[in-house]
């Protein structure tokens, strides 16, 4: 029944990608003008000891600033500019006393920089390119892409052509600190953004993306635990009996989805929205996704406010179990890879301090069916010059 | 579940077929309101579309690379 529901979303939003095409805005702003955004955020979840996974601790705690720039070079060309930084410390703390060498699941870092350019060439074309570099303790990226962006003569329809590719290196520390050396993965993604305009009040975008990936695929640190032994294992919550070996899965993914937004002004101070993405991928993952936000001017010009409701469901992945009792080929229990469904809410205020500058506040908290609820919060800065 | 999501389906239409026609650009100014941008925030966007694909087994929509680079927890 559920494949049917799938498949039913599948076909109408299919059918919303068959409606005329849109794209993204052109640039704005004259050369020597720009914008910096700085962010910090907050995410956490907490395990309740069998949550998700029966055998490991979840519980992570992410702290990330971020920074970026956008300048105008010239009045048709943009050169912008992304910083990022996680702190993050995850499950299983206790296993550093137990192993020598942990990686991602014991407490890590995420630094990234990216950068670009965007030209407009003419009033209907536009075009982008990115870098990217990023690395943690077990973990290297290098990433580039490009985009290519059609606007209708009239300005109410455009259509974004964008394609990049990552390069991973991944240190293979295992669950019991052991290093296997390193591998590698690969990633071209191919995305197609729509844009169109519906009436004066009415807007939307859509679009689809298409990934393949290949390569080393498993989280290096995860483990799967063979429950055909009674013997205790002190690594496992609860002391819970089993071995532990790796995760194991294919060496090729291809995954897809399509997704759309609608927007509406319904008021001089109100705007509805709902939106929807479907995926599926080759390892037998489905997800769904419906999210309708509610945008708010409490004060004109000067403060508005955003409630938003996301609702995700997802099927389990073909190689995920809960519980293993013989060495399968292709095994998980990571319980991001399983069944469960999702309930998210959220606000933001953003407060419009003069001309030049905003500053926002958000709070999420996300409510899922397998116990890993988790906690999200935002303050951002954004200024104009 | 089947007929919540067809339910969906018939508001976005409805949304999106009431007065399907062609746009001045005088007639556009609603759509620039700051609230009715699609682009929001940079830092805000990088932020959850880390947290859905760390935490969620899908990724991709709305301009993510849906795969590498992520650096995901």
């Amino acid at each position: 029944m559920l494949l049917n529901t799938y498949r039913t979303m599948g076909l109408i939003c299919l059918l919303m990608l068959s409606i005329a095409a849109g794209g993204t805005p052109a640039l704005e702003g004259d050369a020597g003008h720009g914008s910096v955004e700085f962010g910090l955020s907050f995410y956490n979840n907490s395990d309740g000891g069998t949550d998700g996974n029966p055998f490991l601790d979840e519980a992570s705690t992410i702290i990330e600033p971020a920074l970026i720039f956008n300048y105008n070079v010239s009045d048709r060309t943009m050169a912008w500019a992304k910083l990022a930084f996680d702190y993050v410390s995850s499950a299983s703390i206790d296993r550093l006393s137990k192993f020598e060498e942990q990686s991602g699941a014991s407490g890590d870092y995420y630094a990234s920089i990216e950068g670009g350019i965007r030209r407009q060439s003419d009033k209907q074309n536009a075009w982008g390119l990115f870098g990217h570099i990023s690395t943690e303790y077990d973990y290297n990226s290098l990433g580039l892409g490009g985009d290519y962006t059609r606007t209708a003569a009239d300005g109410n329809s455009s259509v974004k052509f964008a394609l990049n590719g990552f390069f991973d290196q991944l240190d293979l520390i295992r669950f019991n600190g052991i290093q296997e050396g390193t591998d590698n993965r690969i990633s071209l993604t191919g995305q197609i953004n729509l844009y169109q305009v519906i009436n004066p009040v009415t807007h939307m975008e859509y679009g689809g993306v298409l990934t393949l990936q290949s390569g080393f695929l498993e989280s290096p640190f995860n483990a799967v635990v063979i429950e055909d032994t009674l013997m205790p294992n002190p690594n496992l919550v609860g002391n819970a009996p089993g071995r532990e070996i790796t995760e194991e899965l294919e060496d090729s993914l291809v995954r897809g989805a399509v997704f759309g937004r609608i927007r509406r002004a319904v008021s001089r101070r109100d705007a509805l929205e709902l939106g929807s993405r479907v995926y599926a991928d080759s390892w037998g993952l489905t997800g769904i996704s419906f999210e309708p936000r509610w945008y708010r001017w409490l004060i004109d010009n000067r403060l508005r406010s955003r409630l938003r409701y996301r609702f995700y469901t997802q099927t389990a992945a073909d190689a995920f179990s809960e519980h293993f009792t013989t060495e399968e080929t292709y095994r998980t229990q990571d319980s991001d890879m399983g069944a469960f469904s999702a309930h998210s809410f959220g606000g933001m205020l953003t407060l419009h301090s003069g001309e030049f500058s905003e500053y926002d506040f958000s709070f999420d908290y996300i409510l899922r069916d397998d116990g890993i609820d988790q906690m999200l919060g935002r303050f951002g800065y954004r200024r104009t010059f | 579940m089947k007929s919540v999501v067809l339910m969906v389906a018939a508001v976005v239409a409805l949304l999106g077929a009431s007065g399907c026609r062609s746009v001045a650009i005088y007639e556009k100014v609603r759509l620039q309101d700051p609230q009715m941008k699609f682009e929001e925030s940079g830092t805000e966007s990088h932020f959850y579309q880390k947290v859905y694909y760390s935490r969620e087994g899908s990724v991709g929509a709305f301009g993510s690379s849906a795969g590498g680079g992520c650096g995901c927890y």
